[in-house]
């Protein structure tokens, strides 16, 4: 899972750094970063097994109640 | 051409191997009779889409979501629309994952497979779209020639005897098995949002009408196949008949032919996750306004590869999950959705036909 995310991060950095250094548009760089580390914090907390909120779950319960109507 | 072969792949996408299962649970024996009407929903649907896409050929869909709705009111659907495509994308990985785990290779851990599938998914979406579909139109002869390959390696074994019970628990079964196909087909509306991409314009509706039609009907094929073959016993409890599909086929020295099969599944699977991976990257660049999406195609992958781990702990989850809500989910997105797009552009033209006949 650590190496999996560290690899992820590498091939994304090497990617991505020549683009913002040339480009040096600032909205695009913090973009790029938020969204990483939010990934990064996710895998993170993850690997911490700490208890998160589960999106299916959210799904879940407001989607049931439909579902059950139909066959 | 290339949409037409890009819808086929669409459809038949994850559904190859979880449809058979699904509909054997709701539709006993009258898996053809469910099949067919799923045929026809899937003909019907296609031309809602189309219609639905007729409006913004030019434009692109997020642009015509804020034409119609207003900045804010069209940001919120084109960001619920988004989350529908980023599920859909978590659970197809974590489904091919669990599925290369369960069965080709036991001993590899999950994250390891879908990381790579993931690696390779970004590499496509950043290359583009017409890069994908001239790939798509380079893996698909290899596609039919293995599904014909299937089909008819397998036909032999097709006892016709294990269709017999016909109509036997009356119209209530064949609704059910419908309409587990149908919560597959209304993943294509999709597709809509590539529309705005294509060149031939006139020419895209047909295929994609087309492409459809012709990718439920694949699949009903695979799933009738897998009902002949093994009878309904042995195929309700299995989870992946049409791997088993593969695997009953035996040659003298060539042994482990059904990993032919999971080739089919692996290029039809690519291209969906491929293409779901696109739609959501585009639509969240084009709602945080950034020129180039491929700035986020990376963070949007470390994000659902976390997701996709959070949100789904394990395989009965997902199970559970697509048994109790993914209907209703994509009924939400995939009819009435696009239903209300069309009445809302309907009274629209209404509202402005009065006025210009009143000057």
């Amino acid at each position: 899972m650590i190496f999996s995310l560290l690899l992820f991060t590498i091939v994304a950095l090497v990617t991505e750094l020549p683009n913002i250094r040339k480009n040096n548009i600032k909205k695009e760089r913090w973009i790029f970063l938020t969204f990483m580390f939010l990934g990064i914090g996710l895998t993170i907390l993850y690997t911490l097994q700490v208890p998160m909120p589960n999106l299916l779950d959210l799904l879940t319960a407001i989607f049931n109640y439909p579902n059950t109507l139909l066959p | 051409m290339q949409f037409f072969i890009i819808s086929i792949l669409f459809v038949v996408g994850d559904a190859i191997l979880y449809v058979p299962s699904l509909i054997v649970q709701g539709a006993s024996h009258t898996i053809w009779i469910a099949g067919l009407i799923g045929m026809g929903e899937a003909v019907l649907l296609s031309l809602l889409y189309a219609l639905v896409s007729q409006q913004f050929t030019t434009k692109g869909f997020f642009p015509y979501l804020e034409l119609t709705f207003g900045r804010w009111l069209g940001r919120i659907f084109f960001l619920l629309f988004l989350l529908y495509v980023m599920v859909d994308v978590i659970l197809m990985i974590f489904e091919m994952g669990s599925f290369m785990v369960t069965v080709i290779m036991p001993e590899t851990p999950l994250e390891a497979i879908i990381m790579v599938f993931l690696l390779v998914v970004i590499i496509g979406a950043r290359l583009g779209l017409e890069t994908l579909s001239r790939a798509a139109e380079v893996l698909f002869p290899w596609f039919c020639v293995f599904f014909f390959l299937l089909v008819c390696l397998n036909f032999p074994n097709a006892k016709f005897e294990n269709m017999q019970p016909f109509f036997e628990g009356g119209i209530h079964t064949i609704v059910k098995g419908n309409v587990s196909l149908v919560s597959y087909i209304f993943e294509s509306a999709i597709l809509i949002v590539i529309f705005p991409y294509i060149r031939e314009k006139d020419q895209a509706a047909k295929a994609y009408i087309k492409g459809i039609t012709i990718g439920v009907t694949l699949l009903v094929i695979i799933s009738l196949l897998s009902l002949l073959v093994f009878g309904f016993s042995t195929l309700k409890m299995e989870l992946y008949p049409s791997y088993l599909l593969g695997q009953t086929l035996e040659f003298n020295f060539l042994s482990h032919v059904e990993v032919i099969m999971a080739v089919i599944w692996f290029i039809s699977l690519f291209f969906k996750v491929a293409i779901c991976f696109f739609v959501s990257a585009q639509g969240i660049s084009q709602l945080v306004k950034i020129q180039d999406y491929r700035i986020v195609t990376f963070p949007i992958g470390i994000f659902l590869f976390a997701l996709s781990f959070i949100c789904i702990p394990s395989s009965m989850y997902l199970i559970h999950f697509i048994n109790s809500t993914w209907l209703s989910y994509s009924i939400t997105y995939g009819l009435l959705f696009p239903l209300f797009l069309l009445t809302v552009e309907l009274i629209r033209k209404n509202r402005k036909s009065p006025r210009m006949n009143g000057r």
